[in-house]
């Protein structure tokens, strides 16, 4: 009994031994120092297919009042946040090196709202003074124009700015949207109500039959 | 009479016809979505160079991670990765700072899994992935049909292009090392 029992224990000795084998780092690795690899399995989480997701950039100079409301309305009107929970979004401010390197050319004024399809391709952009004055109508231009084509006209690069002192980074969004947004503008109705055309055949079809029958029965005398 | 009816009614039918013109358009290109080569265009300033360690290792992982750090927006990470980190880098060890720092990423080793790549490249993240045999990580910056672009952090001012088929070949007899930040990739430039 006794040499099962110790037998039993060892067991769970070792058992209990090996993941710490698996976590530990092999400590014969070293790099090069020129590179860098220690060593070479897997880790995977749930890929995003976002391959097709919009982006939604607010470009804008930090310290500009306007572009602060303009960004804070992606948060606080519940339509502009949803529009920005489908997208990728991109607070994008004139003193950082990426705007200057890479957007600064196709930017025409700033603070600038700019919707792009996943290519690239501009689906709605609006900028400096055109920015409406509130949240509702921005929204509302965005649903009415959202699928509409503007062509960007290039325009001077801005001059050198001071280094923006150091920002968090936004909390990441979320990963769930994977498409266009579902945006679209407010049907608007160009139409008569349906009864009243209903209603006008009725009463077109009658006057008609009526004429008819009196022309036919009852004949006008010469 | 029957002779003079169809002459007449062509006349009838065409006139009003003046003035319309059949061409043919100059043949263009029809195709307006433009691609940008390499996918992950990060600016020259934003590329992160290699740096020796205090340990005097190579930190081509790290400088490669900050690079897509700065890419997809995480510029503060991006800093503080440049500060906290250095040196040489394996797979489980950088999975465990970048759970410590509560980064989401991803990645894949040791299983020559191509779809991750074309994953990482098809979404415009990039990811970093190993070549020399599994000694070095660079940053694979686009990945299409033919061609592979690597932005090696050892001479980050340069897009190295190379068939893809070769490229592969030096990934999957390099550990098949693969990994990247998940985060907004930089918005594509517009058209």
């Amino acid at each position: 009994m006794n040499r099962v029992l110790c037998s039993l224990m060892l067991l769970a000795a070792i058992a209990a031994a090996c993941p710490c084998w698996a976590d530990d780092q092999p400590s014969e690795l070293k790099a090069d120092a020129a590179y860098g690899v220690l060593h070479a399995e897997e880790r995977v989480i749930n890929l995003p297919a976002d391959q097709g997701k919009w982006h939604l950039s607010v470009i804008g100079n930090p310290r500009d009042a306007k572009y602060q409301t303009v960004k804070s309305w992606f948060d606080s009107h519940p339509s502009l946040k949803h529009l920005k929970d489908q997208t990728h979004f991109h607070p994008i401010t004139t003193t950082s090196t990426m705007y200057r390197d890479r957007y600064a050319k196709s930017t025409p004024k700033v603070p600038c709202v700019r919707i792009q399809s996943a290519d690239g391709k501009l689906m709605y952009q609006v900028c400096g003074q055109d920015i409406p004055m509130s949240a509702d109508a921005l929204d509302q231009a965005i649903r009415t124009e959202l699928f509409r084509r503007r062509r960007c006209c290039p325009s001077p690069e801005p001059g050198p700015a001071p280094e923006p002192p150091a920002v968090p980074d936004p909390e990441p969004q979320p990963l769930d949207h994977v498409g266009p947004p579902d945006v679209a503008p407010e049907p608007i109705s160009t139409m008569p109500p349906w009864w009243l055309l209903i209603g006008l055949l009725v009463v077109g079809a009658g006057a008609g039959v009526a004429a008819k029958w009196k022309e036919t029965y009852y004949p006008a005398k010469k | 009479m029957k002779r003079l009816f169809v002459p007449a009614l062509l006349l009838v039918v065409l006139a009003g016809c003046d003035g319309i013109e059949i061409g043919f358009e100059e043949p263009v290109n029809r195709s307006t979505a433009r691609v940008e080569y390499p996918t992950v265009n990060l600016p020259i300033a934003l590329r992160q160079g290699n740096w020796r360690g205090n340990e005097g290792e190579g930190s081509c992982v790290h400088a490669s991670l900050i690079s897509l750090f700065r890419w997809q927006g995480r510029y503060a990470m991006a800093d503080h990765w440049r500060r906290a980190y250095g040196n040489g880098e394996w797979p489980q060890g950088l999975a465990a700072k970048m759970q410590r720092e509560d980064v989401r990423f991803a990645y894949t080793a040791g299983r020559k899994d191509v779809q991750f790549l074309q994953w990482a490249c098809s979404t415009r993240r990039g990811c970093g992935v190993t070549v020399l045999g599994g000694r070095h990580m660079v940053c694979l910056v686009h990945l299409d049909k033919q061609w592979a672009g690597i932005l090696d952090n050892n001479d980050p001012r340069r897009i190295t292009w190379v068939p893809r088929r070769t490229f592969l070949a030096e990934w999957f007899n390099s550990n098949s090392w693969a990994v990247t930040p998940v985060y907004a990739p930089a918005p594509p430039l517009p058209y």
